[in-house]
């Protein structure tokens, strides 16, 4: 028994375990920490395998939010840390590059690391998880109103994001003509 | 033309794309979770196992210190509540006590006599309280207890208070002072009381009482209400050598706080008084023989005079003589009763008036608002205390339900 547990756990690591460690990268921006996280809600999930009712993804995703709130709760009271490849400027997938649409999906990104916990997790869980707002409010253990103004508030605070980027390229075409 | 979700959407998974499982993580983790159970174990059954004895303590330190800090401050709550229910009463009387037990003893005794005289002072145990309540006076005393308007009638009423004051006449002096050369001790002394909420009329009468029982009389007997404080003084006069059972019969009647007592030989003084009343007799003797003798108006008037004089000075001394047998017939003892916890008595006869009224009603208030502050911030104190205490506890076990949940 214990060896078909522990071979149905693995078949679960493997499909889940890729979306689980997205998921941590998106709300911790470190891949690192990310890796941690996936790693102990993992080991949570391996140690109450026997008992979880309903799906272990769900499970398992609601350990990885509440990692990462943890972990960002502990951040607050500690230095920063920066990460070599930030330093180097190859973190993000996007590097500058002349299209608009790229900067935005890189600065949304960006914006999005900004974002306080729970905004941060609504917004991953529902439009990169495609949770809707009842299983969304079930992972973190809140309302179904939260996750509505919670996700809105996130939004909003990103659509600022995108009318600085519509903005920029107009005041850098004025300053070259300026010039 | 897409909307920010669908780039926000597109963004976290293009961004994430190349991210790649680590090799062996299933098998790390279903290891780790298998590793060691006690340590992924129920609260509970984590404690059950320590209390067998198998290993140590593996709860969360931060547990630990919420859960300790949450009993200290029930522990704390339950022993205020505890000892709260007798501080009231107690305060009081131990602040009393504790200065009285710390002051000075003094010894009072005043000769008043000649060569003759043999002093017996006594001891005035306790402290004399702010507010001069010094050994009193043989004048002072005499006077308070012998003066007529005092001893006959009521001593008026305090004003707005609405107090109830009785007088009792005197039951005159008994007959055991005609004696020229039997000894005379004046005694009297005064004595501070406090005895529970609603107990100071009950104490009174009870004074009274004693008074009676001991063939003594009330001199003066006086019961207020300011401010919700009831106060009494009751003034006892009781047969001289009864005096020290009046003193401990009224300690019995509440909690002492102070007690002054005082005892002045006075026979060398009534010796002298008697001779000179007597000398003065045989001179106006004397006189009234020349008088008789007289055959001019001059000599009639002169001689007339100097009876008139001799006759002033013999009811000088008739007078003084009375007073003093009077006081060495009867030991006085005032009594001052409050109740526990009230303002500090203060004896009518040391009462102070204009700016040291002023000033001494000032402190007092400053001192009572000073308490007031203090209870309150106890109070905001056991406040905060409870809701930390619940705090603590809710914490605690959110994040054990949190773990528990994933």
């Amino acid at each position: 028994v214990e060896l078909s547990a522990e071979a149905a756990f693995e078949s679960f690591v493997a499909s889940s375990g890729r979306s689980l460690l997205r998921t941590a990268w998106l709300l911790t921006g470190d891949r690192g920490d990310a890796e941690d996280i996936v790693q102990t809600a993992l080991e949570r999930t391996a140690y109450r395998w026997s008992t979880i009712v309903g799906e272990p993804e769900a499970y398992a995703r609601r350990s990885v939010v509440n990692l990462a709130t943890d972990r960002w709760r502990r951040r607050k009271s500690r230095v920063t840390e920066v990460p070599l490849a930030d330093l180097t400027g190859r973190s993000m997938p996007y590097a500058a590059d002349d299209t608009s649409l790229v900067d935005l999906r890189a600065q949304l990104l960006a914006d999005l690391r900004l974002l306080p916990a729970r905004e941060r997790a609504v917004l991953v869980l529902r439009y990169f998880n495609d949770l809707d707002e009842a299983e969304t409010a079930r992972t973190l253990g809140v309302s179904r109103g939260t996750v509505k103004s919670s996700a809105s508030r996130g939004l909003a605070r990103l659509r600022a994001t995108g009318s600085r980027l519509e903005r920029q390229p107009a005041a850098t075409a004025n300053s070259e003509g300026a010039t | 033309m897409p909307t920010l979700e669908d780039e926000l959407r597109t963004a976290m998974v293009e961004a994430s794309e190349d991210l790649t499982v680590p090799d062996g993580l299933a098998a790390r983790a279903w290891a780790s979770g298998h590793r060691d159970e006690t340590r992924r174990q129920p609260v509970g059954a984590r404690r059950r196992t320590n209390r067998a004895g198998r290993g140590g303590p593996r709860y969360p330190r931060r547990h630990l210190v919420a859960l300790g800090a949450g009993f200290a401050a029930i522990a704390i709550v339950v022993t205020a509540f505890a000892l709260g229910g007798n501080s009231t009463g107690e305060s009081a009387g131990t602040a009393a006590s504790g200065s009285g037990n710390g002051g000075t003893t003094a010894i009072h005794g005043q000769a008043s006599g000649g060569d003759s005289l043999t002093t017996a002072p006594q001891s005035v145990r306790g402290y004399l309280p702010r507010g001069a309540r010094a050994p009193l006076a043989n004048g002072s005393k005499v006077a308070a207890a012998l003066a007529p308007g005092r001893l006959h009638s009521a001593s008026g009423t305090s004003g707005t208070s609405g107090s109830a004051t009785s007088s009792a006449g005197t039951s005159g002096t008994s007959g055991s002072t005609s004696g020229v050369t039997a000894t005379r001790v004046v005694k009297d002394g005064s004595m501070e009381l406090t005895v529970p909420k609603g107990h100071v009329q009950a104490t009174v009468d009870g004074l009274v009482s004693l008074a009676k029982g001991l063939g003594g009389y009330v001199a003066e007997s006086h019961t207020s209400n300011v401010a919700g404080s009831p106060t009494g003084n009751v003034t006892l006069r009781m047969p001289v050598t009864k005096f020290e059972d009046a003193v401990s019969g009224a300690q019995k009647t509440g909690h002492e706080t102070s007690l002054t007592t005082s005892a002045h030989d006075v026979t060398g003084k009534f010796v002298d008084l008697n001779a000179r009343l007597g000398a003065l007799e045989r001179t106006r003797q004397t006189y009234l023989t020349i008088l008789g003798r007289a055959t001019t108006i001059g000599q009639t008037l002169e001689v007339q005079q100097r009876v008139e004089d001799v006759q002033q000075q013999i009811e000088q001394i008739q007078g003084s003589l009375k007073v003093l047998r009077n006081q060495s017939a009867d030991g006085t003892l005032t009594v001052a009763v409050s109740e526990a916890g009230s303002p500090a008595v203060v004896n009518q006869q040391h009462q102070r008036h204009g700016i040291g009224k002023a000033w001494h009603t000032s402190v007092q208030r400053f001192t009572r608002g000073t308490d007031a502050i203090i209870a309150a911030l106890g109070t905001l104190l056991l406040v905060l205390l409870v809701i930390a205490a619940f705090a603590a506890i809710s914490l605690l076990g959110y994040r054990v339900m949190r773990r528990a949940a994933g």
